[in-house]
């Protein structure tokens, strides 16, 4: 067998395989208000059921509640340490003869909330002018080190690539884009796919998932999607009890296994080959 | 180098590994711990017991398991040629090497460490510091040859790790004060940093020991980190070359790198001057230095100061004068910690020569004004516009009074006019790296330099510069 055969072989492999054999970078996207972050929690929730226990969560929407959404109280953000990194140097505080990539990454790791199936990253966002490309570069560095240690990143994203650029290794093995039946919800994932080209990430899958649609409307987004060259790979139901968690602050980890929203992001996990 | 006697793998495939804290058998050091260190100190020969690896307090299978423990690592190196200023660079290496070994992460540095041992790897049988001394003491040897001997001590005994901390904070600030002492002369090479080429394509920022980069983020010693982890990446070294004047901060090797960064178009650059051939710089740089015509002195304007400067511009359009990776004498983009070197602004008079800056500013760099000279500098509490500029500078009798005309005093007063804020002519467009063209010259014409700009597929502009002016105006 030549080099070549085997590496058909495993490109086939690769085809056929869940992806959380080997490590694997999930994002989640699309436009506010879409149900993304629900999405990203029971999707969570199956990866953890699968048995699946490296997995590092990243909230990288400064404007979500995944962590609320998970039951989880967060002490200090990426962004928050970020600032007060680049505050002790502006200020001069930093001893001249130590590492800041040493100081930085400690930072981080504080702000990493540990679990036992997952970790989880804050990122938050940086505030205070000035320039934070040193910071940054420091930053791309520690999240690669970080990510590189566990079979399933996934993270739950604004609609741009920011952090998905600010990675070292751009790749992205799966982009699911969450939409409700709106033009624009589909478009944001046109723009995605789009952008991603722009600044050089690759996004070897792209599916987008509808939530809260309509029954009588899904044939129609579906039908868009497809206009658009977009995967279409399953609506997610409206659920009442996903609302009441919601208002009582209780952890969607905690929905029962029948809840038919959750079921419904279970069987997309497996059309997707994520389980 | 063997390490078939220790129970676990060892190698730099390990290095970013990360102990979870399910997984991990104990925390030594770490932010819930007070105490904890690592030092490590070059001693004579006589005093290093090669091989030696010591355990004060309990060893590693006897601490509680899913607890956190203070802790603390003392390596103790000799040899021939070793010197302490050694001492630094050698310690950081502490931490790579703990990394190479399989199940044991290790952060930061200093009285800072935190350190994960996995519950696998004292499973395989690395239930002792010994083994992990043994490594650290090889791998120092094997990567510094000129280390003869090394011996270690772990701490683990919480009034044993106390004693020691404070004795290891006093090494740390003594080797802070040195490296804050270190002048250009001790050092052979410069770093330049192009990490804000997206802003600035075609700048370099030269880093030096005693001139931090414009961001005011990044030291000489930062500079060399980054080259060492990536010499790919966008800090690298910058060979000094021939020192043409230490007080210019003129070095053959950096008019290199300059005339190479941008393109041709910067031929020399003095680090430490302000008016003759300043440094380029990015856009990122935390305070713009400005020369005042009407006083002969130089004022300065940070990026958070809301106002308008002394000069009636705001700090966004002094930027713009010299942002871009442009050289434009009397206007440079200066770090607050350049403000603390003795050699800044040195060819004008540095300190000397400086009458106005915001009060913010002023405070923070107290400590480095001298002392007769700090309640003669401006802020704007004092001065906010020339005339009162120039009234308080007579009254408090500042140096640069004396560089005043004598008639001076007769002159009528002037218009408090702003210098003319000249449109920038920075476009920041993206240019394709290509070494300036040069012509050969046309039969008994004159020759030509031709650059191309805003390059894509098709040159959208050509400049001809005749080469003979630029000659005549040097």
């Amino acid at each position: 067998m030549s080099s070549r055969d085997i590496y058909q072989l495993m490109v086939k492999a690769k085809e056929v395989l869940p992806y959380s054999l080997g490590k694997c970078v999930v994002s989640v996207s699309g436009k506010g208000g879409v149900g993304k972050t629900t999405f990203t929690a029971l999707l969570l929730k199956a990866l953890i059921e699968e048995g699946m226990d490296s997995i590092l969560v990243v909230d990288a929407d400064p404007d979500t509640n995944l962590p609320d959404v998970l039951g989880i109280e967060v002490k200090r953000t990426v962004g928050e340490v970020v600032t007060r990194m680049k505050k002790d140097i502006d200020e001069g505080k930093i001893p001249p003869g130590t590492d800041k990539e040493l100081m930085l990454e400690a930072m981080i790791s504080e702000t990493l909330i540990e679990g036992s199936s997952f970790d989880m990253l804050v990122m938050g966002r940086p505030e205070g002018e000035g320039c934070y490309c040193f910071v940054n570069l420091l930053l791309t560095r520690i999240l690669d080190r970080l990510t590189s240690n566990y079979r399933i990143t996934l993270m739950d994203m604004e609609a741009g690539l920011e952090h998905v650029s600010r990675r070292t290794d751009r790749d992205v093995d799966i982009m699911v884009v969450v939409t409700d039946a709106s033009k624009m919800g589909l478009l944001t994932a046109q723009r995605i796919r789009r952008l991603a080209r722009e600044v050089h990430v690759e996004i070897r899958q792209l599916y987008v998932v509808g939530n809260q649609i309509p029954p009588e409307l899904e044939g129609v987004v579906r039908k868009r999607a497809q206009d658009l060259a977009l995967k279409y790979v399953g609506s997610i139901p409206f659920d009442k009890e996903i609302m009441e968690y919601n208002l009582v602050g209780r952890s969607l980890l905690e929905l029962p296994s029948q809840n038919p929203a959750y079921a419904a992001v279970r069987e997309i996990a497996q059309t997707i080959r994520l389980v | 180098m063997s390490f078939a006697d220790i129970p676990v793998d060892v190698g730099v495939v390990y290095e970013g590994e990360r102990v979870r804290k399910e997984q991990m058998f104990v925390e030594l050091g770490g932010p819930d711990e007070d105490h904890k260190f690592e030092l490590l100190l070059v001693k004579p020969m006589e005093e290093v017991e090669d091989g030696k690896v010591e355990v004060v307090g309990p060893d590693l299978k006897d601490l509680p398991e899913g607890e956190h423990v203070p802790f603390g690592v003392k390596v103790e190196v000799a040899g021939e040629q070793l010197e302490r200023d050694l001492e630094g660079v050698f310690e950081r290496r502490i931490h790579d090497f703990f990394n190479y070994i399989q199940g044991v992460m290790h952060l930061n540095q200093r009285d800072t460490i935190w350190l994960r041992v996995a519950k696998s790897s004292v499973q395989k049988g690395l239930d002792s510091f010994r083994y992990i001394g043994l490594v650290l003491q090889r791998m120092f040897k094997a990567e510094f040859p000129i280390i003869e001997k090394a011996q270690v001590t772990f701490y683990t005994d919480p009034k044993a790790v106390e004693e020691q901390l404070k004795f290891a904070r006093e090494v740390y600030e003594a080797r802070d004060a040195r490296v804050r002492g270190m002048r250009d002369e001790d050092v052979d090479e410069f770093y330049g940093c192009t990490l804000c080429q997206s802003f600035a394509p075609t700048n370099v920022c030269i880093i030096t020991p005693q001139r931090y980069a414009a961001c005011g983020a990044i030291s000489w010693l930062d500079a060399r980190a980054s080259a060492r982890i990536n010499p790919s990446g966008p800090n690298f070294p910058i060979p000094k070359g021939e020192c043409k004047d230490p007080d210019l901060g003129w070095y053959t090797g950096v008019d290199e790198a300059a005339k190479k960064y941008s393109m041709g178009e910067i031929e020399h650059i003095n680090l430490y001057s302000l008016l003759d051939h300043p440094p380029c710089i990015c856009g990122c740089f935390e305070a713009v230095a400005f020369y005042i015509p009407e006083v002969d002195g130089i004022g300065i304007v940070h990026r958070d100061f809301k106002g308008v400067a002394v000069n009636g511009l705001p700090f966004s359009t002094l930027a713009d004068q010299t942002a871009g990776g442009r050289q434009v004498p009397g206007f440079n983009g200066i770090s607050i910690e350049y403000m603390r070197s003795s050699r800044f602004f040195k060819p004008e008079g540095g300190w000397s020569r400086v009458v106005w800056l915001p009060k913010a500013v002023k405070e923070r760099v107290k400590d480095a004004i001298p002392p007769e000279l700090y309640d003669k500098i401006a802020t704007e509490e004092d001065a906010t516009n020339l005339e009162e500029l120039k009234e308080f500078l007579k009254r408090v009798n500042h140096p640069v009074v004396e560089r005043w005309p004598k008639e001076e005093e007769e002159e009528e007063v002037e218009e408090a006019a702003p210098p003319e804020a000249a449109p920038p002519t920075f476009a920041p467009t993206v240019q394709v790296p290509m070494q300036p063209v040069t012509m050969p010259a046309a039969p008994a014409g004159p020759s030509f330099k031709i650059s191309f700009k805003n390059v894509r597929v098709r040159a959208e502009k050509l400049v001809f510069r005749k080469l003979e002016e630029e000659k005549k105006k040097k």
